[in-house]
């Protein structure tokens, strides 16, 4: 930990730096911390490594001129190069006419318990002995575990030459656990700010990975076509993702890129739905505050079906004529902003009454691979994996082989029927957002293309 | 750097290490992007650090820190990646083998005309706002041209002897127009979709590209996709151009052949391989007309180096051969697992990452078509240019790709275009499909910066020599 006191000093040394070098505004950003990650194939840690590190990013205004750099040298060099760089893009730039200056925001929540000491600091020993109980409960079972444990602590600060000056300390683990049998695979996955909150799941990922993969052994053919579908959390989370980015960044709305143009308001998917974001919730992985410095405001993205509010940054809002988000990617982003904090509401329904409703369907554990097919209608196409199961008279008959679907995300979530009650986390394998959703019971969805394996 | 890297090793001797490489990596980054008339994004970046990995108890241990000034940092890193490596044998298997790679320094630089580093700002800006203004059109809601400029500065020494110094320049740049009606919008890119196509180069590259050149045609063709009608669905023969041809060999070949993924290391992220290792030698990959090659040698493609981050001199591997499968790539763990030598791919993205097999130049190599004759020699079939979307199943089999645009062909003829256009099938079918593939006179090299793997993420720089080829009978317009 650097601490909030040096980062003031570091990033106040870095807006000195932009102004003796001639920028007539500047704003720093410094992200540092320390991370380790141990993962494990086949029953045994194959990779084990660590680091630590700062960087700071800086922008220089000359004038209405914008001009950017970074550096991880964190000393009076560093930033004496860095802001040379800065000042010497902007000067040769055009003028940026919806540039908004660099603005004075109200001070973020500080969120103290978002950073866990604990967590930040788990030895490398610790690590290993959370992967040696997965590998040892698979290997007891003839299963090969494969999987990740990932901790760390991180420091994010922002300040401005119009006196913003924002910071926040967080930590986060993260675990992750694919058993591997005779061709069949189950996976589970968990993560939160601290070991406190989730140690019982982390002892429990890799045993139920492995119980899913022996679960899913000799997979039977299926047609593809339309199907009912129950989705796991993580399934439903993949979803919700790629939604939150086609369809909620005003930005695309504003050059009509987004696949909710002309559709807020309106009722276009299952009143059961409601997806909030909310960047200061410490059920997820709170982060109080934007690149520009903003705070984060939570939004109401979809409300019983009905698409609210968009994620601003300071150029989108101006345009809008409204107040920023707090969703910037930072004062050089030009591609907008997007809900990263999502969290869809519980309902009442267990995953077993989902299943015991279906006459015939699908259970879905995990998409992979999704990409946007169409983004005008928000159509994505993806792949199943680590176990799809037919349910046929309200019970789970057998494994199926994987199927590729390809369905609009606004159109499936407009035919749930039902809303788990319990709400887990659905991080994406690339590592991007958080999101916590309950498992969802579908009347209809597009499967593309059956598979052989 | 070479005293403080000889401090990592000798430190990481003394904590017991029986194997230790020490990496300092300096990475420079220039960005700039010109959008709707205005300056966007115009970024110089640089991060530099130094990773030790180490093998210890027969189990490996990786540090890395951005304090390089200081050799007692070194000295903790290489002490810290020892005490991982201790950890990691807590969960052991196998100790750790290596293939051989022989002692010896060596030392190289991307050839480079033109330091692009050393070019103005002006001149980059304005060269991506001419191109950029020729852009501006009816219905045309955003206008993009794109600069991006690399270098890479590694020095390496391990405890084997091994070592060297390399300097990589990367230069790439395009341009990109959507077009915009009612509920609708179009994509059209020169000379790839995702920023332009990317070169180990210098600016002469850049200056090559002429974007200004090609702004025009590329504005009308995103308007034009506006009035195209919906990609029929069905089965057709399909000519794939170089660019999308470069992906599909990226995603169907490249990753399938990576050996460690076959051997399950990146099984719960990345995934696995249907390409298991008995098939080595014994599986027909695609038709004789499919010959692949991993190729850290080939001039100009983001896959080209003079040694890999482990040190191994950068090799040309035979992949596919007439369409059977012949190789891996790997590093030396991997290889040492089968006993064969490492291909050299072992690749890391910056200092605080370790080397993971990574793709380096997968290029399909040309045939003997002219472009002209094979559309000429082609019926009721379509001809699809530049990646729009991808996704392939965790074993590398089941893929479906969009394009930006694809040109129906009639009775030999390139006819209307088509709006959405999307293809799927299965990856051997798919290249035992095969039955034509363009020559040299029209085999370029196709640069991918953003390949994703490994835990924590890397984004690999790899390249993919294509030329246009043709594959029969398959499925299209997924989307409807």
């Amino acid at each position: 930990m650097i601490g909030r006191n040096e980062i003031g000093r570091m990033l106040a040394a870095a807006l000195d730096a932009l102004r003796k070098a001639g920028a007539d505004q500047g704003h720093a950003e410094c992200v540092c911390g320390a991370i380790a990650l141990t993962r494990f194939a086949d029953n045994r840690i194959h990779q084990n490594v660590a680091e630590e590190g700062a960087r700071v990013s800086m922008i220089a205004a000359a004038g209405r001129k914008l001009g950017g750099a970074a550096t991880n040298r964190t000393d009076a060099k560093g930033f004496a190069d860095a802001a040379e760089r800065a000042v010497t893009i902007a000067k040769r730039q055009a003028d940026d006419p919806d540039f908004p200056g660099f603005k004075e925001w109200p001070e973020a929540s500080e969120l103290p318990e978002a950073f866990d000491a604990e967590t930040a600091g788990m030895s490398a020993d610790s690590r290993a002995r959370i992967a040696q109980r997965a590998a040892e409960y698979a290997k007891a079972r003839d299963v090969a575990a494969y999987g990740a444990v990932k901790t760390g602590g991180g420091e994010l600060a922002v300040a401005n030459t119009s006196g913003t000056f924002q910071y926040f300390a967080g930590s986060s683990i993260g675990a992750s656990c694919t058993g591997m049998i005779a061709g069949a695979a189950g996976s589970e996955g968990h993560g939160a700010r601290a070991i406190s909150i989730i140690g019982d799941s982390v002892a429990k990922f890799g045993m139920l990975a492995v119980d899913t993969a022996l679960k899913a052994r000799e997979p039977k053919e299926c047609g593809d076509g339309e199907w009912p579908v129950v989705l796991s959390p993580r399934a439903v989370g993949e979803l919700l993702r790629f939604l939150s980015w086609l369809g909620f960044n005003a930005r695309s709305h504003q050059e009509g890129r987004s696949c909710l143009c002309g559709k807020l308001g309106q009722k276009i998917m299952s009143d059961l739905v409601t997806v909030i974001d909310d960047g200061l919730s410490l059920d997820g992985q709170p982060l109080p505050f934007d690149s520009e410095g903003a705070p984060r405001r939570r939004l109401t993205l979809i409300e019983k079906g009905v698409p609210r509010e968009l994620a601003h940054d300071s150029r989108t809002a101006e345009k809008a004529g409204i107040a920023s988000t707090g969703h910037s990617y930072g004062p050089m982003s030009y591609g907008g902003a997007s809900p990263q904090h999502l969290f869809m509401l519980p309902g009442n329904a267990t995953v077993d009454e989902m299943i015991a409703s279906t006459e015939r369907g699908l259970y879905v554990s995990r998409f992979w691979y999704t990409n946007v097919a169409e983004p005008a209608k928000g159509v994505l196409t993806g792949m199943t994996r680590d176990g799809l199961f037919l349910i046929e008279k309200g019970e789970v008959r057998h494994p199926v082989r994987n199927m590729r679907f390809t369905e609009s995300v606004v159109e499936a979530l407009n035919r749930v029927e039902m809303v788990g009650s319990v709400l887990a986390n659905a991080g994406d394998e690339w590592g991007s957002g958080v999101t916590r959703c309950p498992a969802l019971k579908m009347s209809a969805f597009r499967f593309s293309g059956a598979t052989k394996f | 750097m070479r005293e403080i890297l000889e401090k990592c090793l000798e430190a990481a001797r003394l904590c017991g290490a029986q194997f230790a490489e020490a990496r300092f990596v300096d990475l420079t980054n220039e960005s700039y992007e010109v959008r709707n008339g205005r300056p966007a994004q115009c970024l110089s970046s640089t991060s530099r650090g130094l990773g030790v990995r180490v093998i210890a108890g027969g189990a490996w241990g990786f540090s890395s820190t951005s304090r390089v000034e200081d050799a007692a940092s070194a000295e903790k890193i290489a002490a810290d990646a020892v005490k991982i490596a201790r950890a990691s044998a807590i969960v052991a298997g196998e100790p750790v083998r290596l293939a051989p790679n022989p002692p010896g320094r060596g030392a190289y630089k991307t050839p480079c005309e033109e330091d692009p580093l050393k070019v103005g700002v002006e001149e980059k800006l304005g060269m991506l706002a001419d191109a950029e203004l020729r852009l501006h059109s009816p219905e045309l809601r955003v206008t993009q041209a794109f600069m991006t400029i690399v270098r890479k500065i590694t020095s390496y020494a391990n405890s084997e002897g091994r070592g060297f110094d390399q300097e990589i320049t990367e230069s790439g740049a395009g341009i990109a127009a959507t077009a915009v009606r009612d509920s609708d919008f179009q994509v059209r890119s020169y000379p790839n979709s995702f920023r332009g196509n990317f070169a180990t180069a210098g600016f002469e590259y850049v200056r090559g590209l002429d974007l200004a050149g090609n702004a025009e045609r590329v504005a009308a063709e995103a308007r034009q996709l506006l009035d195209a009608p919906v990609c029929p669905s069905g089965k057709r023969d399909v000519i794939l151009d170089g660019g999308q041809l470069g992906l599909q060999v990226h995603e169907s070949i490249g990753h399938p052949i990576e050996l460690d993924r076959v051997l399950g290391s990146e099984a719960d992220f990345a995934g696995t391989s249907f390409l298991t290792t008995e098939k080595l030698g014994n599986f027909q990959y695609g038709s004789e007309h499919v010959n692949v090659v991993a190729d850290a040698t080939e001039p100009g493609g983001l896959g080209t180096f003079g040694f890999d981050d482990e040190g191994t001199p950068a090799r040309r591997v035979p992949i596919i051969e007439a369409g059977r499968f012949v190789g891996y790539i790997s590093d030396r763990e991997s290889a040492a697992r089968l006993g064969l030598p490492s291909a050299g791919a072992a690749r890391a993205s910056s200092w605080n990452r370790i080397p993971i097999v990574r793709m380096t130049n997968i290029n399909l190599l040309p045939g003997k078509w002219e472009l002209g004759d094979l559309i000429a020699d082609t019926d009721g079939g379509l001809f699809m240019a530049t990646n729009r979307s991808w996704s392939i199943d965790d074993r590398r089999l089941n893929f479906q790709f969009g394009t930006e645009i694809a040109w129906e062909i009639e009775g030999g003829k390139l006819g209307r275009i088509y709006r959405n256009p999307t293809y799927t099938g299965i990856t051997p079918e798919f290249w035992n499909s095969c039955d034509a593939v363009c020559s040299a006179k029209h085999w370029r090299m196709w640069g991918t910066p953003n390949c994703g793997k490994g835990q924590p993420g890397q984004t690999a720089h790899v390249g993919h020599g294509a030329a246009p080829a043709r594959f029969r009978n398959v499925r299209i317009g997924v989307v409807r």
